[in-house]
């Protein structure tokens, strides 16, 4: 029963992706100048393999994209998604997290399936 | 080695491996030597080609090579990036990363400096071709976990 509401919870949240997202625009050119090269606090050490070139130092938080602040969040689990399909309905779901819901369970049932078969 | 690869030569691909070699640093010996003696391919003329090659890259950074050997003794090399746990460790400020990864975090990166990383992993063509900048440094900050590294905001901790 889950699965058929996950399903058509995929299906809804199925619409052509967007293409190219537009980009953040930069703010413009700031007056203040970008933090000093200080080596050890602001550079990421050993990042440059060139001979030629220093390692890169750390902008301020403007510049770099804002996907950059979750790429050490993970992502819910399984049963975390399974949890939160159930609480608070499949519409809650996002696409992507549609799909990994879809996987999982799929995951598991293979998985069930072969315990199944292994314990006989 | 199955299905043909556009490699633009009539003799067949025999041997496929893979080095690690500090820049500019090939000699002969082994275990490079040994590697490549092995398939009957020309040490000296891979010692050269590999030489120059790297030579805009600090010696002795130890840089992953592809090599792809011929029925006909001819060879084929691409030099790649070192690998992510090599720039992990020197950003940490590691010589070794945890002996129990998961239980003992021996360092820390803000997300800056994974991006920062992420973008010279970029200069790979492979990863390029395979990976957007964000997937890169979805990779790297996954595979923090498993040297013992943890990953945080520096937004968070700004003072």
């Amino acid at each position: 029963m889950l699965r058929s509401r996950c399903v058509a919870a995929a299906r809804r949240t199925c619409v052509a992706p967007s293409r190219g997202l537009a980009k953040k625009a930069k703010p413009a050119a700031s007056g203040s100048a970008a933090p000093a090269a200080e080596p050890g606090v602001n550079a990421v050490r050993g990042c440059n393999i060139l001979k030629e070139g220093e390692d890169p130092t750390m902008k301020p938080d403007e510049e770099y994209p804002e996907w950059l602040w979750t790429i050490h969040i993970p992502k819910p689990g399984y049963e975390e998604l399974v949890a939160k399909a159930e609480t608070q309905g499949p519409d809650s779901l996002t696409h992507d997290e549609a799909r990994w819901l879809l996987r999982g369970y799929a995951k598991a049932r293979i998985k069930e399936h072969n315990v199944r078969r292994a314990k006989k | 080695l199955g299905g043909w690869r556009p490699h633009g030569r009539m003799s067949k691909l025999t041997a496929s491996f893979r080095l690690t070699v500090g820049a500019g640093k090939a000699s002969p010996q082994p275990p490079v030597g040994s590697a490549l003696g092995q398939r009957g391919l020309n040490l000296m003329n891979f010692c050269k080609a590999f030489n120059d090659q790297t030579a805009q890259y600090i010696v002795g950074t130890p840089m992953q090579v592809q090599v792809r050997a011929f029925s006909d003794r001819t060879f084929e090399f691409d030099v790649k990036t070192p690998r992510t746990s090599y720039f992990l460790k020197k950003a940490a400020g590691l010589d070794k990363g945890s002996a129990t990864p998961g239980r003992l975090t021996v360092g820390r990166l803000s997300v800056k400096e994974i991006y920062e990383i992420a973008k010279i992993k970029q200069t790979d063509a492979q990863i390029a071709r395979s990976m957007s900048l964000e997937g890169i440094c979805r990779s790297i900050a996954a595979q923090c976990k498993s040297v013992g590294i943890v990953v945080y905001d520096p937004r968070t901790e700004s003072s």
